[in-house]
Parts: C-alpha cells; structure tokens; sequence
C-alpha cells in the first residue's frame, strides 16, 4: 500500500478478494470504460457561445422530461448570459414541480462504522488518520440509532453509510439494515419505523448485492467521487482497493444486474472541474439507461468537498473550491440533464445555500443530521471532528428545516410508497417521465406530512404545516378530483392515530 | 391466453406481461408484478404505466417470493379475481419460480382468464 498505516493480514485477504475482474471486463466495449477525457472537453469546448435560442430549444426539451444529449449539456456549461441563466434556473425549477410536484422528501444519513482500508485524500475516515476515532456499531447500537431517529425525530428514510473494511461487509450491512427495519416506536398520536434504508457503501461484486436486495435495499448509492481519470488516480493512492477507476464505475451497472433497480449517482464536487463532473454524470446516467433498458439514476448527488480533521487536501492546490454561483449552475444543469431524476441536496451545505439552492431542482434533503459513529443515541450537539467523515454546514432540526420549508412554500414528504408496491426501476423511470409519478408524490406527501405533523410537530411548525395541508387539499380537490374522496378517507383514518397508507 | 411459462426469470417476466395485458385486454384493469425483497416490492413485469388511476395500490402476495400490485383489482368480477391468483400461484410455483435459485424444468399453465 502507498504510503500508510499497514493493512494486517485479515484486511489484506479481504482486500485481496473483493474486486472481481469478469465484473469490470464485462461492461467495456474495447477494453474501454464509458469516460472518455479528452471527448468530453472536446465537447465542452466545441460548444462555446451557444446560440439563446439552442439553449431555449435544449430547456423545451429538458421540460418534455427527455435525458438531453452529451453536447447540449454542453451548450448549457457554456452560457455567459446572464439574463438566460434566469431562465436556466426558472426552467430548472419548472422541471422539478413538473415530475415531482413541490414536494421535498427529507431522510437522516445512519453512519454506522468508520473502519476503513482506503486511502482517499480528501476523506476523514481515511486509513491514515490517526486522529479519527473508530468504531462500528453493533446491531444493539444501531436499533438505539433507529429508534432515535424514527420514534424521536420523525424520520422514515434513511441512508445508511459504511466504510469499505471487512467488518462492514455485505453480510454485516445486511445485518444493520433488518435491524433498522425492526424498530418501532410509540409517538405522539401513533408509532414511527423506518420504511425505507438506502444505503452509501462501496461497490460490491453481484452476489454481495444480491444479499443486499434480499433485505430489501431502497437506493444503492455509490458515488464515483470524480470520473476525471488522472484526477482518480491522484485521490485515491495506488495500491487502495478504491483506486480501482472502473471497479467504482460500474457497481451501479452490478448492482442492476444484481436486481437492486434504484440506483444512485454523485460526484464530490471539489476534485476537479465541476464542468466535466457534470458530463461524466449525465455519460453515466447515459450508460445506464443505454445497457438497461432506459433505466438511469434514482437519484443524483451533488456534495461539495468539505474540509475534515486530519485531512489536509483542502488547503493543496489541486482543490478546485467550487463558488457558490457555480453551485447554483451546476445543479440547475444536472436537473435539466436529467430531468426525470432525484436530486438530493444535503446538511454539507449552510442553511442559507441550502435555501437559495432547493428551487433549481432539488427533490431531497436531510435535517437533524448527525454523521459521528453512534450520534443520534449518544445525544451530543456539538459536531465532533474526529468522528465524522467531514464537518456539517447545517445542523438544524428537522422541525426546523420543515418550518422553513413550509413557509417557503414547499410540502414536506415522508413518503416511501413506490418500492412496496412495485413502482421502482422501469416502472418508476415511466411514472416519471410521463408526469405521472408527481401525482403520487402529491397525494402520498400530504398523507405522510399529517402523521408527522401529529406526531412530532412543534407548535410554531404545525401551524405553518397546517396552512401548506389546507392548500394541497384543495389542490388535490381540483387537481385530482377522482383521487380526493380516496385521500379524504385516508387523511382522516390518520388523523385517527392510523399510520402508512398510501397511494 | 397464456398457456404455459418455462423457469428462467426472462420467461417468467414474458409471461407475468402478457398476464398483465390480457387483464387489462379483459377487465380494463392494469396489474403488474414484483418481486418480494422484505419491504421491497421491487418491479418484475407488467404494466409500466400502472397506476395512472390514482386509487391507492392493491397488493397481493401470490407466493413468498411474488406479488401482484393493481390499482383497480376490485373492479374485476367477483370470484374471477380469485380465479386469476389461484391459477397464477399455480403457475409460479410449478414453475419452480416461489423462491429465487431455483431451476425447475416443470412448465405450469394457467388457467383462462376469461
């Protein structure tokens, strides 16, 4: 291994046996990976200037849900205009209300172990740093995390994370996963549980997946960090199993062939140009639907690198610090690129980015974050560097975030419907793209946002819930006529302590 | 109407869509199918644009390992609608096809819809 603490021999054997090549080769056409570099600055460079009214023709497109092509993405990274940037960001935002309704869906990260064989440069739980203080959780311990989060906070997704080291394996991911679904909680007015865990875990060869879809995995999200190839190899030292490019770049392809049929992209953005990251997603997005029967990403992920203890890459030269303007760009672009897709907006950012970024497309955020090992049960409210992978831009309440969310205008969504009753995958990726999926989406966020509301709600945020409820009904009621009397009699079953119906 | 599935999981799926069809082609009602995965019912076959009624979802587990979603089954004669899950349970399990890994080389039919 480069330069770092030695692996024993357990974590050296186990090293040794994850990477099956036959599940990389597989997916190549002539030895090559679907990245290519120099193609994809070719196309951002050939596409300078853009004509408005191409990039007027592109958002059409964007608004009739179609995936746009490698070259008007292009065209898009290169608007100078400032006047069509507004246009941009409002069309973005119009995509979003157009599939997904204006409903956000909001989920807690569950780190559950910090062991770590990698190496990465930019990452906390890097092997080498001594200062991060390791622990994995038992099942015991990650129950106490669930039923904080489910019975305390209100939660019902969560994304559960681990670091790549053989005692978070498949075997023990699947473990933590049943032990999130047991728990359930009394509330206020009726119970809580986790229904959905998505999980962020490194690849994994297909029959590791497939134990991980047998307990019932929502998302598999794994993200590429960067597609830019040197930049990869700069990151991630030789040697560590994540240095392996294309191992990384085709778990998504493994784990669809493994049936787990919602999958996740993301990039940390920081690495290198945001430009080119956002071609190497909407390539991969490209790839996806190409092999699978135009089935892409559930969700897109969009972190910024973020400084961590004992991690001093923030401060070399090769960061490329993105501003808070290209921010904005770059997630505007992504929801037009991939109009039918999640876009998921997380506590790295600072509340107030996080307000001026929500409206370009966002579909979900988290709140009442904590990312240290164990610290939803251990109740600590200071962020404590050195067990967590980066530091928190906003560490708000989930109360708090929804009363924000409420009076800006948005309906906060706890639902989990589509993956119990067979809207994922193909037919999720139809629903979506023809529209249909908002209507869900509207119909399930106003059911979920009661049983919240009821059972976890402050005053001060119930009230400002109640007024976003008394609007969506009566939207429902011209919208949706067909659908109203059917939700009436749903609202009003929960309202009675009845809990997870839905649409 | 269908009239006999093999074992692989493609056949299966051609299967459990021309089901899904001649359901709608008879009753006007969309189904489709998924696969069991503890709280997931993740997708299996069927109508892709299912749900466009907007009723709440009907789930019904034709064995451990597969279910039959519709958003309109009630709609579906009395006594038919069980007819329809007898005779896919039937199939799917003579099939060798109830639980994942198995290869059978039994072949099922199903029973007519109609």
């Amino acid at each position: 291994m480069e330069g770092g603490l030695a692996l024993d021999s357990r974590e050296q054997d186990w090293v040794g046996s994850v990477i099956k090549e036959d599940e990389i080769t597989r997916y190549l056409t002539d030895g090559d990976d679907f990245i290519d570099d120099d193609a994809l600055w070719a196309q951002i460079r050939g596409n300078r200037n853009p004509d408005p009214g191409r990039i007027r023709d592109i958002l059409q497109k964007s608004l009739a849900i179609e995936t746009l092509a490698l070259d008007e993405t292009a065209a898009l990274l290169n608007v100078e205009d400032r006047p069509l940037w507004e246009e941009i960001f409002e069309t973005a935002g119009a995509v979003k209300r157009k599939v997904y309704d204006n409903r956000i869906v909001t989920f807690a990260p569950l780190y559950c172990s910090n062991f770590c064989v990698n190496n990465c440069r930019y990452c906390g739980f890097r092997r080498d740093n001594r200062i991060e203080r390791r622990r994995r959780l038992s099942q015991e311990e990650v129950r106490n995390e669930a039923r904080v989060l489910a019975g305390e906070i209100g939660h019902k997704r969560l994304i559960a994370v681990y670091g790549e080291h053989p005692l978070s394996d498949a075997r023990y991911i699947a473990d933590t996963i049943r032990a999130m679904y047991k728990v359930k909680q009394e509330t206020r007015n009726g119970f809580g549980q986790i229904r959905r865990v998505n999980i962020n875990a490194a690849p994994m060869c297909i029959r590791d997946l497939e134990m991980l879809r047998e307990v019932g995995i929502g998302t598999y999200q794994v993200f590429q960090e960067t597609y830019h190839h040197e930049t990869y190899r700069h990151v991630h030292p030789a040697g560590t199993l994540k240095a392996d490019y294309r191992w990384r770049l085709y778990a998504l392809h493994r784990a669809i062939e493994a049936g787990v049929d919602d999958v996740a992209l993301g990039v940390l953005f920081g690495l290198y140009d945001w430009r080119f990251e956002v071609m190497g997603l909407l390539c991969h997005a490209h790839d996806l639907e190409r092999r699978f029967n135009g089935l892409g990403p559930h969700t897109i992920s969009f972190p910024r690198l973020e400084p961590a203890a004992g991690t001093p890459f923030t401060r070399e030269k090769q960061y490329c610090r993105i501003s808070n303007e290209d921010f904005r760009k770059l997630v505007a672009i992504l929801r037009l690129s991939v109009p039918y897709t999640g876009m998921i907006l997380t506590a790295r950012e600072r509340a107030d980015v996080r307000r001026e970024v929500l409206p370009l497309g966002c579909t979900q955020t988290d709140a009442s974050t904590r990312i240290g090992i164990g610290a939803y049960s251990d109740r600590y409210d200071q962020q404590e560097a050195e067990r967590q992978q980066f530091i928190l831009g906003d560490t708000r309440s989930l109360d708090e975030v929804i009363r924000e969310l409420a009076d800006d205008g948005y309906i906060t969504s706890f639902c989990t419907a589509g993956y119990r009753c067979g809207r994922t995958g193909e037919h999720i990726m139809k629903l979506l793209r023809s529209g249909k999926e908002g209507r869900f989406c509207k119909l399930n966020a106003v059911l979920t946002f009661r049983e919240w509301l009821d059972d976890f709600a402050s005053e001060p945020t119930k009230q400002a819930g109640e007024r976003v409820i008394r609007r969506e009904l009566e939207e429902i009621r011209q919208q949706m006529p067909s659908a109203h009397p059917q939700l009436m009699e749903y609202y009003r079953r929960i309202e009675d302590g009845e809990r997870d119906l839905y649409f | 109407m269908a009239s006999g599935i093999s074992t692989s999981r493609e056949d299966l799926k051609r299967f459990l869509d021309r089901t899904a069809q001649q359901i709608l082609d008879t009753y006007g009602v969309e189904v489709w199918f998924a696969e069991i995965m503890g709280r997931r019912w993740s997708y299996l076959a069927g109508r892709k644009q299912g749900g466009a009624t907007l009723l709440p979802p009907h789930r019904i587990e034709l064995t451990g390992r597969y279910g039959l979603v519709s958003d309109g089954w009630e709609r579906i004669p009395a006594g038919r609608g069980e007819a329809i899950v007898s005779s896919l349970r039937e199939a799917i399990r003579g099939a060798g096809v109830a639980r994942p890994g198995l290869g059978s080389t039994s072949v099922a039919s199903v029973s007519r819809l109609r």
